[in-house]
C-alpha cells in the first residue's frame, strides 16, 4: 500500500517538475508579452456587447419561454366544433340529433372527420375534445370516417358498448329494443367494450363485429369478411339490410371508397361530378349534377357499381323515378349479376307505399327467386310480409 | 561637518504622496495594471496550470483573469493584500469553466479527444508516455476533484490557498481531495501502461 502511495506521490512529483520547466522556460520574455497584451487589451474600449449577468439571461430565458407559451395557448387548435348538414349554426354538444326517416344527416367536424347519420338516427355528441369527440348513438345506424392524425380520440357509445376509434371508417349500428350491436370496420383499427366481450376486443379493417341482442342467443362473433357475415340486427329497421353480402350496396360503397381511382377512371369525366356531390352528401344537387351531363347516357355508361350509387343517390334525394331508372338499367344491362339481384330488391323497396304492394311484393320475390340463399333474402321475406299490414306502418325507401 | 546657521539650507521637498494600488488600479492606471500583473502572475500560472496540467491554453486563460480582474476591479472589495487571491480565484474558474466546456463540446461530439498536455521537457519515453496517460486520467476527475487535486498534490498550494482559489469551505476541499486521490488511485492502478510503470518506480 505505501508503495502505491510513494509511487503516486513520485508520480506528482514528476508532474509538478514538468509544469515548474515549462512555466520557467521562457518566463521573463513570456511575461513581458503577456503584460504588453494585457495593457493592449486594457486600452481597448470595452466590449460593445457587454456581457449579460445571469440575471440578466435568466430574463431573457423567461421572456422567451412566456412568448412560446403565449404562441401555444393563441395557436392550439382548441376542442373540435362540428357543423349539421344544412344548419347555419354550429354544432352543439349535448345536442340530440336526429335523421328524418328518408334522408341520412350528415356532421362535419373541424378536424376533417365526417359522421353520416343513416335515416332515423339519432345521436348525441357527448363531448368534443381537442383530439376527438365522443358519440353516443342513442338508437340507429351511423358511419364515420375519422380522419387520422398521430393522437387521435374519438369514441362511438352504443348502449352498453364502447367503441374506441383511431383514424377509420367504420359503422356503428345499435338496436336498442334488441339490445343488438354491430360494428363494421372498413378502415384502420378499433378497440371494442361491452357486454359478452371479455375485457377489450380489437377490431381490425374488414372485419364484422356482431353482437345479438338478449332475445337472440347471445353470441360476438368477427369474422374476417364483411361479405361472409349474416346478422339479424336490423330487424328493427327493416327498410334498412344490416349486412349485405358481396356486391351488396354497402360492400360496392366500400369498394368504391378503398379505390377512389376507380371513380378518377371512369371514362366519363361528368360522373366524377355527381359522385363527388353525392359522396359529399348533396344528393339532389348529384342527381342534378347527373341529369345535367345526361341522366340516360350515365345510365347507359355507369358500371354496375355507379348505377348503383346513382340509384342510392336518387333514393336519398326523393327522386324515385331517377332511382328506378337508374336500377332497371342496372337489371337491362348486367342480368343475371349480384348486382341486378340487389337492384330488385331496391326496386322492391322503392315501390313499397309508392307503388302498392303489388309491385313491391314482385321485386322482393324476384330479387329471393335470384338469390335463394342471399343475405338480403331474410329481409325480402319479412317486407313480402309487411306490405300485408296496413299503410301506416309501411317504410320509406332508406338507405 | 557643522552647518552654521548661516548657511543656506537645501530645502526639503516634500515626497510626491503615492496612492495606493487599489486606487490606481481603479483610475485605470497602465502602470497599476502592470504592477498588479508582475507581482501576482506567478502564482496565478501556478494554480492555472495545477488544474489544467501542462496545457497550451494556460497563458491565455491567466490573462484573461488579469483582464477580467482589471475590468471588474471596481466591484472588488478586499484590500490589497488579498488582491493577488482575488485574480487567482478568477483565473481558476476560469480554468474549471473551460474543462466544462470542452467536456461538453467532447459529449456533443465537436472535439474528438483531450486536449494533449506539452510534454517535450520529459526526455525519458517511458515517463512521457506515463505521464500523458496521468493527465488523461485526471481528464476524467469531476472538475472541482480535478483542480483540488491538481493545486495540492502537484502544485502543493495550501489547503487554504486551494480553499480559496475553488471558492469553498476548507472541509469541502479536504473531502474532495481524499475522493479525488481515491479516484485517481484506481483509475491509475487499472491502466496498463501507467500501473506498469507506477510498479516499475515503487520497485526502485
Amino acid at each position: 500500500m505505501s508503495d502505491t502511495v510513494d509511487a503516486l506521490k513520485g508520480l506528482t512529483e514528476r508532474m509538478a517538475e514538468l509544469q515548474q520547466q515549462q512555466r520557467e522556460r521562457g518566463q521573463s520574455g513570456r511575461h513581458a508579452r503577456m503584460r504588453a497584451e494585457l495593457l493592449a487589451r486594457m486600452a481597448e474600449p470595452a466590449s460593445a456587447t457587454p456581457r449579460l449577468r445571469w440575471w440578466a439571461w435568466s430574463g431573457a430565458i423567461g421572456a422567451v419561454a412566456a412568448v412560446v407559451l403565449l404562441a401555444w395557448l393563441a395557436l392550439r387548435p382548441g376542442p373540435l366544433t362540428f357543423e349539421v348538414e344544412s344548419s347555419a349554426a354550429s354544432g352543439q354538444a349535448q345536442a340530440f340529433l336526429t335523421a328524418r326517416e328518408d334522408q341520412p344527416l350528415r356532421l362535419t367536424f373541424s378536424d376533417g372527420s365526417a359522421v353520416e347519420l343513416r335515416p332515423r338516427a339519432r345521436v348525441r355528441v357527448a363531448a368534443l375534445r381537442d383530439d376527438g369527440a365522443e358519440l353516443v348513438l342513442e338508437s340507429g345506424a351511423i358511419e364515420a370516417r375519422i380522419e387520422p392524425a398521430a393522437s387521435s380520440s374519438w369514441r362511438v357509445v352504443a348502449g352498453p358498448y364502447r367503441v374506441d376509434v383511431v383514424g377509420t371508417a367504420l359503422t356503428v349500428r345499435w338496436t336498442p329494443e334488441d339490445e343488438a350491436f354491430e360494428l363494421e370496420l372498413h378502415e384502420g383499427r378499433a378497440q371494442v367494450q361491452g357486454p359478452r366481450i371479455a375485457g377489450t376486443r380489437a377490431v381490425e379493417a374488414g372485419e364484422h363485429l356482431v353482437i345479438r341482442g338478449a332475445g337472440e342467443q347471445a353470441s360476438a362473433t368477427v369474422v374476417a369478411e364483411l361479405e361472409a357475415t349474416t346478422v339479424d340486427a336490423g330487424a328493427q329497421q327493416p327498410a334498412e339490410p344490416a349486412v349485405t353480402p358481396s356486391g351488396s350496396r354497402s360492400s360496392a360503397r366500400r369498394g368504391r371508397r378503398a379505390a377512389g381511382s376507380r371513380a378518377e377512371a371512369t371514362p366519363d369525366e361528368a360522373a366524377a361530378d355527381w359522385r363527388a356531390l353525392a359522396r359529399g352528401g348533396s344528393y339532389r344537387a348529384a342527381i342534378e349534377a347527373a341529369e345535367a351531363t345526361g341522366f340516360s347516357s350515365l345510365c347507359a355508361a355507369l358500371d354496375a357499381e355507379g348505377l348503383l350509387e346513382l340509384a342510392d343517390a336518387g333514393r336519398y334525394a326523393r327522386r324515385s323515378a331517377r332511382a328506378r331508372e337508374a336500377l332497371q338499367a342496372l337489371r337491362r344491362r348486367f342480368a343475371g349479376s349480384e348486382p341486378a339481384a340487389v337492384a330488385a330488391f331496391d326496386l322492391g323497396r322503392l315501390s313499397t307505399g309508392a307503388s302498392g304492394c303489388e309491385e313491391a311484393q314482385r321485386w322482393f320475390r324476384t330479387y329471393l327467386r335470384e338469390r335463394p340463399q342471399g343475405s338480403l333474402a331474410e329481409a325480402a321475406r319479412r317486407r313480402i310480409d309487411e306490405c300485408k299490414s296496413p299503410p301506416d306502418e309501411e317504410v320509406e325507401a332508406t338507405p | 561637518m557643522l552647518l552654521s546657521p548661516s548657511q543656506p539650507v537645501a530645502p526639503v521637498l516634500p515626497l510626491r504622496p503615492v496612492a495606493p494600488l487599489l486606487a490606481r488600479l481603479r483610475a485605470r492606471e497602465p502602470a497599476a495594471a502592470a504592477m498588479l500583473f508582475d507581482r501576482h502572475v506567478t502564482q496565478v500560472e501556478r494554480a492555472v496550470q495545477g488544474v489544467l496540467g501542462p496545457d497550451p491554453d494556460v497563458e491565455d486563460l491567466v490573462q484573461d483573469a488579469f483582464v477580467a480582474a482589471l475590468r471588474g476591479i471596481e466591484g472588488f472589495r478586499g484590500d490589497e493584500s488579498s488582491l493577488g487571491a482575488w485574480v487567482r480565484g478568477i483565473a481558476v474558474r476560469l480554468a474549471l469553466k473551460k474543462i466544462r466546456w470542452r467536456r461538453a463540446r467532447r459529449w456533443l461530439g465537436r472535439q474528438g479527444s483531450e486536449v494533449v498536455p506539452t510534454l517535450q521537457a520529459v526526455t525519458d519515453t517511458d515517463t512521457q508516455a506515463a505521464l500523458s496517460r496521468a493527465y488523461a486520467l485526471l481528464e476524467r476527475l469531476p472538475a472541482l476533484e480535478r483542480a483540488a487535486f491538481g493545486m495540492r498534490f502537484i502544485e502543493g498550494m495550501r489547503l487554504e490557498e486551494v480553499a480559496e482559489a475553488l471558492d469553498v469551505s476548507l472541509a469541502t476541499v479536504k473531502r474532495r481531495l481524499t475522493s479525488g486521490r481515491q479516484r485517481f488511485a484506481r483509475l491509475a492502478a487499472g491502466d496498463a501502461l501507467l500501473g506498469h510503470w507506477l510498479r516499475e518506480e515503487s520497485g526502485r
